[in-house]
């Protein structure tokens, strides 16, 4: 556990700065103001894409509260895997819609698809892109990179954003964790800069349109006029700093309203932190919180990626925990409320280009300001966080915040140990279900080999359940459901960890299991006659664990994209595990016009090789293909 | 989680709640809708719609509210109310009580056809019912009252400020039962005297509160009512004096004769320096009275004044708190290492008692754990409820195999033919360890409040009691020698009665939903007392054969005959029961042969058309 908490996001932000990509990007954003949508500029083996963050009057006229909407809307599905909950009740991930029109823009608009799928396809030069945005600039960028990753080309590209807005929902940040894919973005951004927390603020409220209205044509023509300044006076820099601090409060919002912005963005802020604390702690069930949610209308909108902040005074702290960064966004601004600095720092991203740059982005250089009188390695962490951020571990609050979320990732960590040691356990079930079943197959071939109508499939030898076998075999059944409903829970409550249903180990698994005992549950349930009670099995009989376990291989398989290959052969277990229930239904179905459509599904199975021979020839399906001929006959 | 390790509670997060009710913006909105409502003389109720949530406001009180002098602390029953359910209303030996004033202006409010109208259109809404003082504590009933319509789309919420104690404990339990504690939210002002004041008896507080209530009048409204600063201030010492006495006996827990009220919902408390949620109702008691015990140096007189001021002073408050909660709390030395206890330490720092008032922290750490205790009791009874399903599947697995043999599984283990049958009793008895141990859990309180009628548990429940009762049945006239009836309540374990009234009480609060009929016979007999009912009326039988006690066993006879036709036409028996080896149908033999003989019998019996002919049709 202790080797996992080695933070990734110090070690990209190393390669970023010794590799000079950082001041690249930087460069390249500020070219894009100048540029209409996008700027493109090679620069060793890498491809830089920049976006502008010009403001747009979409920006901030919105349809609804937060201007939330679904990622696919307008969409061909192109963002496959951002879509949570199942099949019957999909759950997309939402983002903005002004981020999501402009994405759709550039997407539609320009050449730049064309030369993206391009690049990607070059294996021999083998470059990486590199998509980065200033402000909003920052959340196209975001979203192009998005669209790239789900191609899934060898050659992931990386995104480096400056002072970007939040993006998208908690399904959004939860499935770009869940894909690995964090470490492909890497949001700069200069502590006290408000557009980091514009987005958990309704940009219909007075006091932040009316803010917004005017700071975003000045943020915009001070980053062109920049420009100018930068190219002409590269080697008189400090110099230009030295200006932009004296330059310091004199943006074009009054002292009043510019309070007033800022107080606002950070109440709004502590509406999603104390709300995602509370539901961490409590869980959503039975407070006050939980009931009233429908009632407070709060920002959906939460922190994915990597996050990479810095101080004015040079101290730099990397965070790959979306749920910490959310904490940073926060209380550094609420600690601080410098609310000049707020507007100021948006478009001084120079300075914190150099900090970075000097300081190597390394947390732990500042271990020898904090007295480690703390315990766990844990405590000594969240006080580094702390200091680096320039909060200090006085601030409990904090500190708690903090806490909270250290405890129950070890708590995740503790969950996950146990149920793989449960895993290895439950082997030794699915091994003598395994036998069951070839004992059951191989002795009726034996008895009946003349009788070739009498052969029976363990699913046939299970319903009628004659002998001590199957009395163990339901046992092991029950064992193994039993484990499986506990995953499923641990899972549908969150305390799983997120990329476990990613991993081929647990896909695995779940689809062994579900594939050899979920016809054992088909027959349980129609020998206790439970489909006249309550309905097929499939409407209303399959338990929730069946149904999770085929989820993660269906996402699996629309991840991998290619057409799985077609068999040839039968295989050794029936690949779709509701097959008995199929043919349970098609038996008992009384009307005429029915069986033929349950023929027709049997047939395409068969077809495809989907069924293995000894359920093909058990005699269930041989009397009913019997009955069917001979009524048609 | 390791479950067999004892885990202490790792935060508490009543400052977080706070923070998130005070800062969504919904409190200020309340409390100008009652403020400016309160003005008018209009003594009833009032809409107003903010974007898509609904506010539904009591205005503050009226004098005759506060007086209810015809019981100690102004309580009532409220048996014999019809607009609450059963459930809400508790035992004959412990009813639940409310405050007779609110109660009063609510029946009043009800009574008017507007009310009800709008309520009517407001039902697939959001609604926040909000209240000042008394109206607080109609805000909560009405609450209450909406809530118990269960409309599936409404989500209802009630806010009220510094409103008075309403409900005893029976109403608290009834409430946390249905998992509505956390639709309440009352919110305090650290001084106000009113929301502790029902802990005294009414008569001690009846002459200040005459001096007072035109006070606050006048305060909450533009009439001007003259009210003598020296008896004002005389009888808010006073009213402080008498409620303080009281309260210190509560949170000491000196014995004596305490107020039926307790605290039901959230309450949050502020104060000038921040404010806190707390859940646990013992808790918020010893909040009552451990907030008002002031900071060394500030007068009684003071406090006493401030006491009376602060009930109509919310809106001053609100302003504040957001500035205060969002304030950073620092603290230069921590109290202990567990976050859990900073976060307690921080909470009372926030509402301005001091850390090391040890009651209070004591409470609140004894709250946090016993709450920490219940979830990991829920967690433990989800593990074995899983390993238990496996001695189900063994019976259900036996029951199988009793039908295929033409016989039931209840006659099959009666008579013990089998080997196996040895099996099923060791499963039997574990089954029934194993909830016998939560029933006992559930009544000494150590699983959380809501767990009887959350669904998993109820259907857990349901299944086992159908399953596995016939077997105790059996069991008992197996080895009963003292000729007891099961259907005694000695006789009958504890467990399956109380799972029984569970299922029961969970059954009437669906009532809303219309329950499909069953078109098949049911899998299971849903009357898992059937059998007993059977050897009740086999031993009838017998003393009829034999001759003796003819009259009552007939009656006895016949009375089984009605009660069987009934569970056929609604189908809620298994066709098991028809097999031609079970118990039933052999006792049918030779009962219809004894009335064959009359044929007045043949004609009147219910159920031998069905014997004679459909019956028989559909055995399996």
């Amino acid at each position: 556990m202790e080797a996992s908490k080695i933070c990734r996001a110090e070690e990209n932000i190393t390669y970023f700065v010794g590799t000079d990509l950082i001041s690249e990007a930087w460069n390249a954003c500020q070219n894009a103001y100048k540029s209409r949508d996008f700027y493109k500029i090679e620069y060793k083996n890498v491809l830089i894409i920049a976006f502008s963050g010009a403001p747009n009057s979409r920006d901030y006229v919105t349809d609804n509260d937060f201007d939330e909407c679904d990622i696919n809307y307008n969409l061909n599905d192109e963002f496959n895997c951002l879509v949570d909950g199942d099949s019957e009740n999909p759950k997309p991930a939402m983002v903005r819609k002004a981020f999501l029109d402009r994405f759709l823009c550039t997407l539609r608009s320009s050449n730049l698809k064309a030369k993206i799928l391009e690049v990607q396809k070059d294996i021999v030069e083998k470059k990486t892109i590199i998509f980065t945005g200033h402000s909003f600039g920052g959340a196209i960028a975001s979203l192009w990179t998005l669209w790239t990753l789900e191609k899934r080309h060898k050659i992931p590209p990386l995104c480096i954003t400056f002072g970007c807005p939040l993006v998208g929902d908690k399904i959004f940040a939860k499935a770009i964790e869940r894909e690995k894919w964090s470490h492909y973005f890497c949001h700069i951004v200069s502590r006290n800069d408000i557009v980091p927390r514009i987005c958990f603020s309704p940009f219909k409220s007075p006091f932040i349109s009316k803010a917004l209205d005017e700071l975003l044509p000045y943020w915009y023509d001070s980053m062109r006029n920049r420009k100018a300044e930068n190219q002409t006076k590269v080697e008189n820099q400090s110099k230009v700093e030295n200006q932009k601090t004296v330059q310091d409060g004199s943006h074009p919002l009054s002292k009043e309203n510019s309070q007033e912005f800022i107080k606002q963005v950070i109440s709004d802020a502590s509406q999603v932190l104390t709300h995602e604390t509370t539901a961490l702690v409590v869980g959503p069930a039975n407070l006050v919180g939980g009931a009233a949610k429908d009632l407070i209308k709060r920002s959906p909108y939460r922190p994915f990626g990597y996050y990479v902040f810095c101080s004015t005074s040079g101290s730099v702290c990397c965070i790959e925990n979306t749920e910490t960064a959310l904490h940073m966004l926060y209380f550094a601004l609420e600690n601080s409320k410098l609310f000049g600095a707020c507007i100021m720092e948006h478009i001084e991203y120079d300075k914190t280009i150099k900090h970075i740059s000097k300081s190597s982005g390394l947390t732990a250089s500042y271990s020898k300001t904090v007295k480690s009188d703390k315990s766990s390695a844990d405590d000594v962490r969240i006080d580094l966080q702390l200091e680096a951020m320039g909060i200090g571990n006085q601030n409990t609050q904090a500190w708690l915040g903090l806490k909270t979320i250290e405890e129950n990732k070890n708590k995740l960590a503790i969950n996950i140990d146990q149920q793989i040691v449960k895993l290895d356990e439950m082997q030794e079930f699915m091994a003598e279900l395994e036998w069951y079943k070839t004992m059951c197959e191989g002795n009726q071939s034996n008895q009946d080999k003349d009788l070739n109508a009498n052969k029976q499939s363990y699913y046939e030898c299970f319903k009628t359940n004659k002998t001590e076998n199957d009395m163990k075999a339901n046992k092991n059944r029950v064992k193994l459901a039993a484990f499986w409903d506990r995953i499923t829970e641990l899972v549908e409550k969150e305390e799983l960890p997120k990329d476990l249903q990613t991993q081929d180990k647990w896909i695995n698994a779940g689809t062994e299991y579900r594939l050899l005992v979920e016809p054992l549950d088909i027959a349980h349930y129609y020998r206790l006659g439970k489909h006249e009670d309550s309905g097929s099995y499939i409407a209303r009989g399959r338990p929730r664990r069946y149904k999770l376990l085929q989820k993660w291989l269906d996402d699996k398989k629309k991840k991998s994209g290619t057409e799985s290959v077609t068999r040839s052969k039968p295989p050794i277990l029936t690949q779709n595990s509701c097959f008995w229930a199929y043919v349970e239904e098609a038996i008992n179905s009384s009307t005429d016009k029915e069986p033929k459509d349950y023929k027709m599904q049997l047939e395409n199975m068969v077809a495809r090789h989907e069924i293995s021979s000894e359920d093909l020839s058990s005699s269930t399906i041989t009397n009913w293909q019997n009955s069917l001929s001979s009524k048609a006959g | 989680m390791d479950l067999d390790w004892p885990n202490p509670p790792k935060f508490s997060v009543g400052q977080e709640l706070a923070t998130l009710i005070a800062t969504c913006g919904i409190l200020p909105k309340a409390w100008e809708a009652i403020f400016s409502f309160s003005k008018n003389e209009d003594d009833s109720f009032l809409l107003e719609k903010d974007e898509d949530v609904v506010y539904v406001i009591f205005p503050s009180f009226r004098n005759e509210d506060f007086i209810a002098s015809d019981s100690k602390y102004g309580e009532c029953n409220i048996n014999n109310q019809k607009i609450f359910s059963a459930g809400l209303k508790g035992d004959v030996d412990k009813p639940a009580l409310v405050h007779k004033g609110a109660l009063n202006r609510f029946l009043h409010i009800l009574e008017n056809p507007d009310f009800k109208a709008k309520m009517q259109e407001l039902k697939e809404q959001n609604i926040i019912f909000v209240g000042h003082s008394i109206g607080g504590a109609v805000a909560a009933l009405a609450t209450i009252w909406f809530l118990e319509k269960r409309l599936r789309n409404s989500n209802s919420f009630c806010i009220t400020f510094g409103a008075p104690l309403f409900g005893n404990a029976t109403l608290q339990e009834a409430i946390g039962r249905e998992d509505w504690l956390g639709r309440f939210c009352h919110v305090v002002c650290k001084y106000d005297i009113v929301p502790r004041m029902y802990l005294a008896p009414y008569e001690s507080i009846a002459n200040s509160l005459d001096a007072i209530v035109p006070h606050w009048r006048s305060k909450m409204s533009t009439e001007c009512i003259d009210v003598s600063h020296l008896s004002m201030s005389e009888a808010c010492i006073n009213i402080l004096n008498n409620v303080v006495k009281c309260t210190s006996t509560i949170a000491n827990n000196y014995p004596g004769v305490r107020s039926p009220y307790v605290p039901i919902g959230t309450y949050m408390f502020c104060s000038t320096h921040g404010a806190a949620c707390f859940e646990d109702s013992e808790a918020v008691l010893k909040l009552l009275h451990f907030s008002v015990q002031g900071q060394e140096g500030i007068p009684f007189d003071q406090i006493a004044g401030t006491c009376i001021s602060e009930h109509t002073d919310y809106g001053h408050m609100l302003e504040g708190i957001d500035e205060a909660l969002l304030n950073a709390r620092q603290f230069a030395n921590l109290v202990s290492n567990s976050s859990f206890e900073i976060g307690i330490a921080l909470e009372l720092e926030a509402i301005g008692v001091g850390a090391q008032d040890n009651h209070v922290f004591l409470a609140l750490k004894k709250a946090g754990e016993a709450k920490n205790e219940k979830d990991m009791n829920i967690e433990k009874l989800n593990v074995q409820l899983s390993t238990n399903q496996s001695f189900l599947a063994q019976l259900e697995w036996h029951k199988m195999n009793c039908k295929d043999k033409n016989s039931c599984s209840y006659d099959s283990f009666k008579q013990q033919v089998e080997k196996k049958d040895f099996y099923v009793n060791l499963a039997r008895t574990k089954l029934g360890g194993f909830w016998d141990e939560i029933v006992d859990m559930e009544e000494k309180h150590v699983l959380p409040s809501d767990f009887r009628t959350r669904n998993k548990w109820i259907n857990a429940g349901t299944t086992y009691r159908r399953l596995v009762e016939p077997l105790d049945i059996a069991f008992h006239y197996r080895t009963d020698k003292e000729n007891k009836s099961y259907l005694s309540d000695e006789v009958r374990p504890h467990r399956h009665i109380v799972l029984e009234k569970w299922m029961k009480e969970k059954e009437q609060t669906r009532s809303g939903r219309e329950r499909r009929g069953r078109t098949n016979f049911a899998s299971l007999t849903q009357d898992s007392c059937f059998w007993a009912h059977l050897e009740e009326a086999r031993k009838a039988l017998m003393s009829l054969q034999q001759g003796k006690d003819i009259n009552a066993s007939l009656e006895v006879c016949v009375e089984f005959e009605t009660y069987v036709k009934s569970i056929i036409t609604d189908k809620s028996i298994s066709i098991e029961v028809f097999l031609d080896q079970s118990s039933f149908m052999i006792w049918w033999q030779q009962y219809s042969q004894i009335q064959l003989q009359s044929p007045q019998w043949r004609s009147n019996s219910p159920l031998y058309d069905f014997m004679a002919n459909e019956g028989c049709k559909k055995k399996v």
